[in-house]
């Protein structure tokens, strides 16, 4: 009887509790709401533009499918795709080429001073793209050392162009190898040793057991790389618009480029509807990927405890392992450093020649460190990464946090600040371009509008952090933390905080980096007072000023060095993934 | 069949101070036998093994399969692993997950560089052995669907598939819950007995190594301790590290009055009295010498006993386990830990008398 009375008076409580549960709570309706007004009005401009016929004084006209019945069925449309595809799967190749022979002889091998590979990879880390392609446009120019090279040995006709199809892809593909090495080289740590000694136990040899195990097991891997490194070269810019356009090949992200500062007044329309497109395929794109690497998940999860990677003795062939590195990472970062520091000691430049060893000077550096601009540039540039990475970091550690833990409602927080991944970084540029230009408020060109657009692009990559951060710590360290008694607030600040510390700084230094190295997303943003440093030096090569653009390189380089230096650091001693 | 001689692997820690391995360890497993590597982690047990195995290089010593040297420290020979023919399961059972079951299974043949197997011969010898772990009708499927213990089955299957000389098994049942363990426990004997495979066997589980193993080799800190049947070893302890690792045991000290000789009684004077102690070897007089007995080979009794060895105490404690019964009992200054039959009821507080029969109180001279 009285059994029976007891649970009479739960029912109504646990009714409550229910709908106490289906209740989001404020704070996730202010985070989504705060999320929505980043991510949503350049989205919806974007389409709104592709939809209605601009007018030559910027304002939109009647409803039109005009500019997307343009893109198939004039002739521009169809082979600038199949060169960004040709573009991003060369890239793809070359990259993973280089950037898995990096990892295997790393990880699997003995071959001496192999660790050091690491610094390499972090110093081209805190070099800018278009640094990057620059160096490599002075190596293989027209004025280069090696079109010297080749026409003093086989003649004066004879002369390579880069600015071609495989100029474009050995530029970006280089610019990828460290990317690919990092997390290939994770990929390979996390592979259990005892598959390959499985192997062997069985009688598979050493080739047979690379090939049938090793391999074979890390295909979903290497193929979920390889569509990465495609997405990226796919929605790439600098190379295009610095390789590509000198040579008359197109690519869609430079079309998008063109189209909005063409000749003439700016196709929003047209650049629109290019955009829309390049996004819908990288959305196909990124959800194939997310097939892929889960894929690729499931077989490293099948790993026993206490794993270690099995090493391989090369013997006196180690030494040969050892030239590999060196000689890749010469070609990858030393190279390209050297031509910048040689140009930037040089009046003008005309490739190597013996003559210009003996005009050293150091006209450059003085010249930039009193130039004002120059000042305004460095100031500017940091200003947006630290004030990026200090909006982005918060931001999505409490989204991160709320959605790891499963709150009500916590997934579509999730969502949103996920999206922006699908905007390749030109389209976000012009969407975020629109939006400025049609505020009531005076915001475009502004260093403020570089903050917020950079803080839209950056959501994703401090959400991934967070949440790998989130999900190391145990979830009864929280719940000690209420059954003593502390409101959700106090155990998110007292102890989520504290403990996902070390993964935020990570984080915000990943951020702060990206974000001041990035071309393509300021490009279109910027106006007179809030230059920066990429689109600086992105300007400076088109103007033809290519010893102060390498002086400033340098300096930016030294500069970035030491924070990747730092990051580098924090993710290695907290042992962040 | 196999012999290991004097075979040591150092390692070191990063600073260079020596962590663990192997040091001097001599033993030889029979044929058809099956041999227990047993002792806590980190004491050389599996390194034993790997460098068995061939999966790490020994600094020193000599390991012999079928009287062939497959490593010989003083002249630098190594057969590499996969020209060993020795067949073996690890701890996280290395089950390919982009193979099938027959495929995992199927591979070791697939590989054999001497002798080209037909197809036929190949299904044959597979469905066999998958058969005999039963897993045949499971062979189709991919090796990620299979359960703990299925996985640990195939990875049996994929080890005797060509018919090793020798079959390494490393901790394979430490990955499943303890009702599959024992389960498989009796499975593994099974299978080891019917193929007649000699088999060493690597694990810290001392019922476990007890229940399967012909012999035990008991080690400790890279170093063999002790080496025999399961009932020598837990009957008749040489070292205090053995008596405290397998089983529970009462431990005291005292000094020898007599000269012994092998397998001899005489008396050691402890703070208890004269106890009289069963010697393994030969020991002389005024030798300082531990002895233990086992709690459940104390008798105790509420009147006087009979015989040598028996002393007056009280009772401190008291358990009851429905098997037995443990008592903590107090005998002068020792606490001693006694498991009597139920029929025997002692409270707290009583007077008791205890009797320690010589030939199971075991005099360890070190």
């Amino acid at each position: 009887m009285s059994l029976h009375a007891s649970s009479h008076d739960l029912a109504p409580k646990q009714r409550a509790s229910l709908l106490l549960r289906l209740r989001v709570s404020p704070i996730i309706l202010v985070l989504a709401s705060l999320l929505a007004l980043l991510i949503l009005p350049p989205a919806l401009f974007l389409i709104d533009v592709s939809l209605h016929v601009s007018n030559p004084d910027g304002t939109l006209g009647e409803f039109t499918f005009q500019y997307y019945k343009a893109l198939f069925t004039e002739r521009f449309f169809l082979p600038s795709l199949i060169n960004t595809i040709i573009y991003s799967f060369g890239t793809a190749i070359v990259a993973l080429f280089f950037g898995i022979t990096q990892a295997l002889i790393v990880e699997r091998t003995n071959a001496p001073g192999r660790r050091w590979v690491f610094l390499g990879a972090i110093i081209a880390l805190g070099i800018p793209n278009v640094l990057h392609v620059v160096s490599w446009l002075l190596i293989l120019g027209r004025a280069g050392p090696v079109n010297d090279l080749i026409s003093s040995s086989l003649g004066p006709d004879y002369n390579i162009n880069v600015y071609s199809m495989w100029g474009m892809i050995l530029i970006e593909g280089m610019n990828f190898v460290p990317l690919v090495f990092l997390l290939m080289s994770a990929v390979l740590k996390s592979q259990d040793a005892s598959f390959e000694e499985a192997s062997m136990m069985s009688g598979g040899r050493p080739l047979r057991t690379f090939w049938s195990i090793s391999i074979r097991m890390g295909m979903p891997g290497i193929l979920a790389l390889l569509l990465l490194v495609f997405i990226r070269a796919f929605e790439s810019f600098e190379v295009p618009a610095l390789v590509g356009l000198a040579g008359n090949i197109n690519v869609l992200t430079t079309n998008i480029y063109q189209s909005s500062r063409g000749r003439g007044f700016p196709k929003y329309g047209e650049a629109g509807a290019y955009a829309i497109c390049l996004l819908l395929i990288v959305c196909v794109l990124i959800y194939l990927y997310n097939r892929l690497s889960r894929n690729a998940h499931k077989y490293q999860s099948i790993t026993g405890k206490g794993y270690r990677p099995r090493v391989v003795d090369l013997g006196p062939l180690r030494w040969i392992g050892t030239g590999v590195l060196v000689l890749t990472f010469f070609l990858v970062t030393g190279l390209p450093i050297l031509i910048l520091i040689f140009a930037s000691l040089q009046p003008f430049y005309d490739g190597l020649r013996p003559e210009s060893f003996a005009r050293f000077t150091s006209e450059n550096y003085r010249l930039l460190l009193d130039a004002h601009s120059f000042h305004d540039a460095i100031g500017n540039t940091l200003l947006m990464g630290a004030a990026t990475a200090t909006a982005v970091i918060p931001l999505t550690a409490i989204c991160a946090w709320l959605a790891a833990r499963r709150a009500p409602g916590a997934w579509i927080l999730d969502q949103l600040a996920t999206s922006p991944l699908v905007f390749p970084a030109i389209v976000m540029s012009v969407a975020f371009l629109y939006v400025f230009v049609n505020m009531p408020i005076a915001l475009y060109g502004t260093l403020l509008s570089l903050i917020i657009a950079s803080t839209s692009r950056y959501l994703p990559y401090g959400m991934r952090y967070a949440y790998a951060g989130v999900l190391q710590i145990q979830k009864e360290l929280e719940d000690a933390s209420s059954s003593s008694g502390a409101r959700q607030l106090t155990t998110f600040l007292r102890i989520v905080i504290p403990l996902l510390a070390p993964a935020l700084i990570g984080g915000w230094l990943f951020v702060f980096l990206l974000s001041v190295q990035a071309v393509s997303l300021p490009l279109l943003l910027v106006g007179p007072g809030s230059e920066i440093v990429a689109v600086t030096l992105f300007d400076l090569w088109q103007n033809g000023q290519v010893t102060e653009l390498a002086a400033m390189g340098v300096v930016w380089i030294a500069l970035m060095t030491i924070v990747s230096g730092i990051f580098y650091y924090v993710t290695r001693r907290f042992q962040i993934s | 069949m196999l012999s290991i001689e004097n075979l040591i692997k150092k390692y070191e820690t990063r600073s260079g101070e020596p962590a663990g391995g192997a040091f001097d360890i001599s033993l030889d497993v029979k044929r058809g036998e099956l041999f227990t590597l047993l002792g806590p982690s980190g004491c050389g047990k599996t390194t034993t093994l790997r460098c068995i195995a061939g999966l790490e290089t020994p600094n020193a010593g000599v390991i012999r399969l079928d009287g062939d040297a497959i490593f010989n420290g003083a002249s630098g020979m190594s057969v590499p692993m996969y020209d060993r023919d020795i067949g073996m399961v690890f701890q996280s059972y290395a089950i390919w997950p982009h193979m099938t079951v027959f495929d995992n299974a199927a591979y070791p043949l697939r590989v054999q560089r001497h002798r080209r197997l037909a197809r036929e011969e190949i299904e044959k010898r597979v469905v066999r052995v998958l058969e005999m772990v039963g897993l045949a009708r499971y062979r189709g499927r991919s090796a990620t669907q299979l359960s703990g213990g299925q996985q640990q089955r195939l990875a049996l299957a994929r080890a005797l598939v060509r018919e090793p000389k020798l079959l390494l098994l490393d901790e394979p049942l430490s990955n499943l819950d303890a009702q599959l363990r024992e389960q498989m426990r009796v499975e593994l004997k099974r299978i080891q007995s019917e193929w007649g495979v000699t088999t060493v066997y690597v694990t810290h589980d001392q019922a476990e190594a007890m229940a399967i193993s012909d012999r035990i080799a008991v080690l400790s800190q890279g170093r063999l301790m002790q080496l025999g049947g399961a009932e020598e070893i837990y009957e008749r302890p040489t070292s205090e590290f053995v008596a405290s690792f397998i089983g529970r045991s009462n431990l005291l000290s005292g000094r020898l009055q007599e000269d012994v000789g092998d397998n001899e009684f005489s008396l050691v004077e402890s703070s208890l009295g004269a106890v009289r102690c069963w010697f393994r070897v030969r020991a002389s007089s005024g030798m300082k010498v531990k002895f233990l007995i086992r709690p459940e080979n104390i008798h105790c009794s509420r009147s006087p006993l009979d015989g040598p060895n028996v002393f007056a105490g009280k009772v401190a404690a008291r358990v009851y386990l429905g098997d037995v019964v443990e008592y903590a009992l107090q005998l002068h200054d020792h606490a001693f830990i006694a498991r009597c039959h139920p029929s025997v009821s002692l409270q707290p507080g009583e007077d008791v008398f205890v009797n320690l029969p010589p030939d199971r109180t075991i005099a360890i001279c070190e």
